[in-house]
């Protein structure tokens, strides 16, 4: 896919983030945009390879800094993501033609907490979630319809499609033995290929 | 879950239930209220403050014969109830 399709996407890949994580690669894809996400094929691949190869061919990242902080009581903060939106703030400021005008969103859980763990990204276009994906996918379609200047669905079609494809998802997998468990845990290059067929069919019908 | 490679007939199958909308309701959350919709619709059945009182309307439908079926998503926008 061309660099100004590509959507680095920088978070979580746990099951606790998943409720964010499926609406937000599903409107990605419902921009007509490609998500790059750093699932690693290999052990013997090194992780941050791949991310740099991602931040690189990606005009677009999207950032989820919610997670840096520990969970629980005897958690410890987890500093991934904001490692990567550093590689990708850098690409940007020292990199030269198209990527000097990256664009990157920054999530956070809840308004102006990165001021108080990491604010000098003060002045980036940062945006909270507070955990509900309804509000993700608001936010997520202003930022892209105001970088991209271009017209999107609003972001009540895209979230009542989205509930509607993870219906349509859960019947036909469970239809071809897929349990409970395994429609939970399905690999997320599983979900995007899934969710951009479904897109496909979705638009032709309706558009 | 191990990386299963999906066949090509299951990802068709998944697609082609874009193509056909259903006889279908959604009682969907939006925006700390809920909707009823028909799968395909424009318009909403109806809005309403609580999940309770949407699942209410969608299963009068649902029993009137109106139609099919009814899903109930919860917050996170997965189905969480069948209502037949």
């Amino acid at each position: 896919m061309p660099f100004e399709s590509n959507v680095f996407i920088n978070c979580p890949f746990d099951k606790f983030y998943i409720p964010l994580l499926q609406p937000m690669l599903f409107s990605v894809l419902y921009f007509r945009l490609n998500p790059l996400i750093s699932e690693t094929k290999s052990s013997g691949q090194v992780r941050v390879d791949q991310i740099k190869k991602h931040i690189f061919n990606a005009q677009y990242s999207i950032h989820d800094i919610s997670r840096s902080e520990a969970l629980g009581k005897n958690d410890l903060p987890r500093f991934n993501m904001p490692f990567e939106m550093g590689l990708d703030f850098g690409c940007q400021a020292f990199g030269k033609g198209k990527r000097a005008y990256k664009k990157c969103l920054v999530f956070e859980k809840k308004k102006y907490h990165y001021l108080k763990v990491i604010s000098d990204i003060g002045g980036q276009d940062i945006e909270n979630h507070n955990d509900n994906p309804e509000e993700l996918v608001r936010k997520l379609r202003n930022w892209f319809a105001a970088v991209l200047n271009n017209h999107q669905p609003s972001p009540t079609l895209i979230w009542e499609d989205y509930n509607k494809f993870l219906t349509d998802l859960s019947e036909r997998l469970k239809a071809d033995s897929f349990s409970e468990n395994d429609i939970e845990s399905l690999p997320v290059s599983n979900f995007i290929l899934l969710a951009r067929e479904w897109l496909q069919l979705r638009k032709k019908v309706y558009r | 879950m191990a990386e299963k490679k999906l066949s090509r007939s299951l990802i068709s199958s998944v697609a082609e239930t874009a193509r056909n909308p259903k006889n279908r309701l959604h009682v969907i959350s939006r925006n700390g209220r809920w909707v009823v919709k028909k799968e395909g619709a424009k318009r909403v059945v109806g809005i309403y403050p609580t999940q309770s009182q949407a699942i209410e309307i969608a299963t009068a439908r649902v029993k009137a014969g109106k139609t099919d079926d009814a899903i109930v998503h919860d917050l996170m926008g997965r189905p969480a109830q069948k209502i037949v």
